[in-house]
């Protein structure tokens, strides 16, 4: 069911709120969290989608805040509200605030009065992240703060940022994309012989904010020399091309040369090909939603990780 | 709002009874004009276990358990508490088991103002605090308003918010946040 709410205000959406429930029995019982997303006018619906395919894990209620991302300052304000609950929302409930003019600025006084009682915030930006996300209206009042250095204008330097902006309970989907990598490679080095690695070897897209955590992350935990390339190579594969771990008896290889499917091969044994898609966004979001404590790993990654690693390339 | 404005229009106050059965428990109270939403509700925040039994990871914390009695909007009354959340991870999440007035009754019970008129049409009092007792609010709230009156400007609190700053300080001097309604 959708309900249209055009030139509206936040109590007649919470009344709209209370309203459905009562006529349509269960629909706002048994939310574990709010999902707030932020996003411009006309990139809501990738997010939404994503966002109700997660709550079937989650059930959660999702206000989508959109706005103008150049605002003309001419601009009457004016609140469209849209609730979307039922068939049209999974398992959650959608609240889209599409805010023009003045009303656009003030994020936070439009979300307060439709915040789930008590239950977690997590604040989730799809596009263009404020410089600090802690310290943005939105992320003051989240617990978690998802955003993505890929959708940024420089991926890789938003990274490098975040060791700076870093505060726990941020994360990235550059770092949730990299789960599948670093369970392969954790699952190859608990296998005998048990050798230190000598050294790393990364490669990956230059646009692919993923290679450098990856890179970053292998530094943090080995404290070896982690040598990562940046290839634009035409493979038509974004992301991370592969690894190599160099040990005394031979390198473990992990390379992605196919869209899905990742060989893996180290001496002594055959070949490998593992299951290693890119990550859609609903998997990375409903993994992200898993854990509400900060992950304190992501963040020694980007703060000591990242800082490590650039030294290492600074010095060579 | 008039800029020259010197009245008060939220309050937060920390209130303790000094009888046996209720030392160590502090009830809060607070009240304002255009704060997030309008709600009336009565909170009873329970004490957090004093140990982590479930050796949750680092960052980690069990929340806390809470009976959530909805006098207004939406009456009901909910009981917050956490369970584990399936998988093999150990992960606890705060859950609601939620009890709606206006689901077990499917007909709405009438509005406030509405039972207030109809007893006043029947003269019957119970509803109304008699005046000893409005005497007596007074009595307890006159020094304050004083007090008040004699600081000057009241501390500004934006539309849409839940407060001023100073009423979370409040509740951070007694290591407490309070708790979104």
């Amino acid at each position: 069911m959708i309900v249209d709410l055009p030139d509206s205000t936040i109590s007649r959406v919470s009344k709209a709120l209370v309203k459905i429930r009562e006529e349509g029995g269960v629909v706002a019982l048994g939310r574990v969290l709010t999902l707030i997303i932020a996003t411009n006018l006309g990139h809501e619906e990738e997010a939404i989608e994503a966002a109700n395919e997660a709550s079937r894990e989650h059930p959660m209620r999702v206000i989508v805040i959109s706005t103008d991302d150049e605002p003309s300052g001419r601009d009457e304000a004016r609140l469209d509200a849209q609730i979307r609950v039922g068939g049209d929302a999974g398992a959650s409930e959608v609240i889209l605030l599409r805010a023009y003019g003045d009303i656009a600025a003030d994020e936070e006084g439009l979300v307060t009065g439709l915040l789930l009682p008590d239950a977690p915030v997590v604040a989730w930006w799809p596009g263009k992240a404020p410089a600090v996300v802690s310290e943005s209206p939105l992320g003051r009042i989240a617990q978690r703060r998802i955003t993505d250095a890929a959708a940024q204008s420089n991926p890789r330097q938003s990274i490098i940022d975040l060791a700076s902006t870093y505060e726990p309970g941020d994360t990235d989907f550059a770092w949730t994309r990299l789960t599948l990598w670093r369970t392969q490679l954790a699952a190859a080095l608990d296998q005998p012989p048990y050798e230190p690695v000598t050294s790393v070897e990364v490669s990956g897209a230059a646009d692919s904010p993923s290679t450098l955590l990856l890179a970053a992350w292998l530094k943090l935990q080995l404290q070896v020399p982690v040598k990562h390339d940046l290839t634009t190579r035409a493979t038509g594969s974004s992301g991370i091309h592969g690894v190599r771990l160099h040990r005394p008896s031979g390198p473990i290889e992990l390379e992605r040369s196919l869209v899905n499917v990742a060989t893996l091969s180290q001496p002594g044994q055959p070949t490998h090909d593992l299951s290693l898609p890119r990550r859609s966004l609903r998997d990375c979001l409903a993994e992200e939603l898993r854990r509400l404590d900060p992950d304190s790993l992501f963040g020694n990654v980007v703060k000591t990780g990242v800082k490590q690693l650039r030294d290492d390339q600074e010095s060579n | 709002m008039n800029p020259d404005s010197v009245t008060e229009t939220f309050a937060a106050i920390k209130l303790e009874i000094a009888t046996r059965r209720w030392s160590g428990v502090p009830f809060y109270l607070r009240a304002g004009k255009r704060l997030g939403r309008r709600v009336t509700e009565i909170a009873v925040v329970f004490k957090r276990v004093p140990e982590n039994v479930f050796g949750l990871g680092d960052g980690a914390e069990l929340g806390q358990n809470a009976l959530v009695i909805r006098v207004q909007p939406d009456e009901g009354v909910t009981l917050r508490f956490g369970s584990k959340v399936p998988g093999i991870g150990t992960q606890v999440r705060d859950v609601t088991m939620d009890f709606g007035y206006g689901h077990a009754f499917t007909e709405a019970s009438p509005e406030a103002y509405e039972r207030l008129i109809l007893d006043v049409l029947l003269g019957d009092p119970p509803l109304f605090p008699r005046h000893e007792e409005v005497e007596l609010s007074w009595k307890i709230l006159d020094p304050i308003e004083e007090f008040w009156a004699t600081q000057g400007q009241p501390e500004q609190y934006r539309p849409g918010t839940w407060g001023p700053h100073s009423a979370d300080e409040l509740m951070a001097r007694d290591g407490r946040t309070w708790r979104r309604p």
